[in-house]
């Protein structure tokens, strides 16, 4: 049944869509004093003009409706699904203002790329980028590989009370990792600050050890963290990770890369010390033997290639970018143009699969998930073994996946419906980069890059791409990061709206 | 006897001169930009190329007795490895406040570099100096800041009103 708004669902949306709105200033704050300890003067005004718009904004959203409003199923998901992209538009201010970027929309779109966890860029001179704008840069891939929501929870900004628990929810997030949402929010930060820790204090160590200025070394270091652990792929650098000339930097990266891409319960087993449930969980397994098959894979078509002489530099090579391409991270130390021209055809068809199938579920990877298709695969089993038993048989399933689970008709139709409906944005993305004139097989790669939030690219993402090619790219940014149902509940909720309005006509 | 002589000097100093033997003759060096080296058609590969660019990395360890440069061209960045020696007269690397020196670089173009894991890279024979890099003017717009205390402004009022509304009192 299509129920259509009243005045106070409208409110509370608008409420907590500027509460969201209204955080993006406060962390506005950290790129702002970067510039004042750079002396980055110019940048320094570029943030001071982004908070006042975004809070600005914020509150004029977050006066619809008074404090504490309760918030229903449906309306969590429109306000995440408005969020990412009120969120975005605040965010691309300063962007916008940099002079790095050839007008607003391309600024929007590194925006949802950041905050998607996409890693997809417009940006223009990178190497020429204030230290400022690259901190707000991959600031958003932090904020948006822990979820806006998750962000604003652990802050308490205003999102106490009823909606607090829709609002988690309603971001693709599958489990309570503690029993309080708040703790749950808080939990993951926790585990994020370790990681982003260790890999900053490293990988500074590195950048010191090759030869960096000292503050451009740790800055580097932390952004690279937190792009690899939040699976982003932003870089401040044009050449990605091959500016640093580094074993002990690409072997870190692989690490936090593959840290990002495990589920926040698995995060959370680990740290009560029960290891095993790596070893059980359905998702893991799927995982690794994903990643197995694929490495071969791509160990394959890159040797055939004849490109690299030894089974060393195959291999470094493959893994990192399967790894960067399963986590959805997009790291890189390979140039674009190579995934068209140069590394064949069997590695380039391996990556793209590795985008497709994505990570774990419940982390900051993006794609189908392993779960889903471990379930799915656990589906096809449960038929095959269903019509070879005999007629009065009653053949049953289970999976473990934090608990020994039964296979239901509704989890497996749930991971068919996603799996669907991924393959189609992916497919439909690529026809659509075929119409404007690309290859299809690039086409379906930037396509695949885009809406599983990886952030490879062939080239074919760059400021003189068409204009409707980029809008198209945002929206699978969009649609992949939010796993499209709450894209399709702010659809069909407008659809109601209009049509209740015309019956009242 | 003499004649044969003579002919057979002469076909060896020709032989000389018009044959192109390893080690003598100068490799012809093919003029680039890092676009082309990065994209894996240039047929270059194993190649003496000779491109411009800019410095935009500080000299970075190489291994014994050698750095890496990252020489910014056409809009593509290469990674350059040379002796360190070769290195001694960078001075500015390009950033946001600096734009770097600008270089000639004259070196083999590996596509798969086994020296160096795989990577697309160029080993220099030759590094000229062109320009030496100065630092950039960025003025900033002080409009911005204008509207950024007027949004604060805006958001300050419209949260001392939500507060009172929560508190009971009127909007």
């Amino acid at each position: 049944m299509w129920v259509g708004f009243e005045r106070r669902d409208l409110g509370a949306i608008a409420h907590y869509t500027g509460m969201l709105v209204a955080s993006m200033a406060l962390l506005m704050v950290i790129p702002l004093l970067t510039a004042l300890a750079a002396g980055e003067w110019g940048p320094a005004l570029d943030y001071a003009c982004g908070i006042g718009v975004a809070a600005a904004f914020g509150m004029l959203l977050a006066q619809s409706a008074p404090r504490g409003t309760h918030l229903t199923r449906r309306n969590a998901l429109i306000v995440t699904a408005l969020a990412w992209l009120a969120a975005s538009l605040v965010a691309a201010v300063p962007l916008s203002l940099s002079g790095h970027y050839g007008g607003f929309l391309d600024a929007f779109f590194d925006a949802v790329s950041g905050l998607t966890t996409s890693g997809l860029t417009l940006v223009q001179d990178l190497d020429h980028l204030a230290l400022a704008h690259n901190m707000w840069r991959h600031l958003l891939h932090l904020i948006g590989g822990q979820g806006i929501v998750v962000a604003a929870l652990s802050v308490s900004l205003g999102l106490r009370g009823g909606g607090a628990m829709s609002l988690y929810m309603a971001e693709g997030r599958d489990e309570r990792i503690l029993p309080n949402v708040m703790h749950t929010a808080r939990f993951i930060w926790f585990v994020t600050a370790i990681y982003v820790t260790l890999g900053t204090v490293v990988l500074s160590v590195s950048n010191l050890i090759q030869g960096m200025e000292a503050g451009r070394g740790v800055l580097h270091a932390f952004w690279a963290t937190v792009a690899c652990y939040d699976t982003g792929g932003f870089g401040p650098q044009s050449q990605n990770a091959l500016y640093y000339h580094s074993p002990i930097f690409e072997g870190v990266t692989v690490i936090l890369m593959f840290a990002g891409t495990l589920n926040f319960n698995l995060h959370a087993d680990i740290w009560r010390g029960d290891r095993k449930e790596i070893f059980k969980n359905l998702e893991a397994r799927a995982l690794a033997i994903n990643i197995a098959i694929l490495s071969v894979v791509v160990g394959i078509g890159l040797a055939a290639t004849r490109l690299f002489s030894t089974p060393g530099e195959v291999v470094r090579k493959g893994l990192y970018h399967l790894i960067s391409a399963n986590s959805g991270t997009g790291h890189q130390t390979l140039y674009n143009a190579g995934w068209a021209n140069g590394y064949g055809g069997l590695a380039f068809a391996a990556i793209v699969l590795a985008m497709a199938f994505g990570g774990m579920a419940s982390s900051t990877a993006g794609g189908i998930k392993a779960l889903r298709l471990g379930l799915i695969a656990k589906g096809v089993v449960l038929r095959v073994r269903e019509s070879i038993a005999p007629a009065s048989a009653v053949v049953r399933s289970r999976y473990h996946h934090l608990l020994d689970v039964p296979l239901s008709a509704d989890v497996l139709a749930n991971a068919l419906m996603l799996f669907v409906l991924y393959v189609v944005t992916y497919i439909s993305g690529g026809m659509i980069g075929a119409a404007y004139g690309y290859p299809i097989g690039e086409a379906l790669f930037e396509s695949v890059s885009a809406t599983a939030n990886v952030g490879l690219s062939t080239g074919i993402t760059n400021p003189a791409m068409p204009l409707g090619l980029k809008v198209v790219y945002m929206l699978q940014m969009w649609a992949g990061r939010l796993e499209f149902i709450a894209l399709f509940v702010l659809v069909a909720s407008a659809i109601a709206a209009v049509r209740a309005k015309r019956g009242r006509a | 006897m003499r004649r044969y002589a003579a002919a057979l000097l002469a076909v060896v100093v020709l032989g000389c001169v018009c044959q192109p033997v390893r080690g003598f003759a100068i490799e012809p060096v093919i003029e680039t930009t890092g676009a082309e080296l990065a994209s894996m058609v240039s047929g270059l590969d194993g190649q003496l190329v000779r491109f411009e660019g800019e410095v935009i990395s500080e000299t970075l360890a190489g291994g014994p007795g050698h750095v890496w440069v990252n020489v910014l061209s056409e809009g593509v960045a290469i990674g350059v490895w040379m002796p360190a020696e070769m290195a001694g007269e960078l001075e500015v690397f390009g950033r946001y406040s600096h734009t770097g020196d600008t270089v000639v670089v004259t070196g083999t173009l590996s596509e798969g570099c086994d020296l160096h894991g795989g990577d697309l890279d160029v080993h220099a024979e030759r590094l000229e100096l062109l320009t030496r890099g100065e630092s950039r003017e960025r003025p900033g717009d002080i409009w911005k800041l204008g509207v950024g205390l007027a949004g604060l402004a805006m958001a300050y009022t419209g949260w001392r009103r939500m507060r009172r509304r929560a508190d009971g009192g009127q909007a």
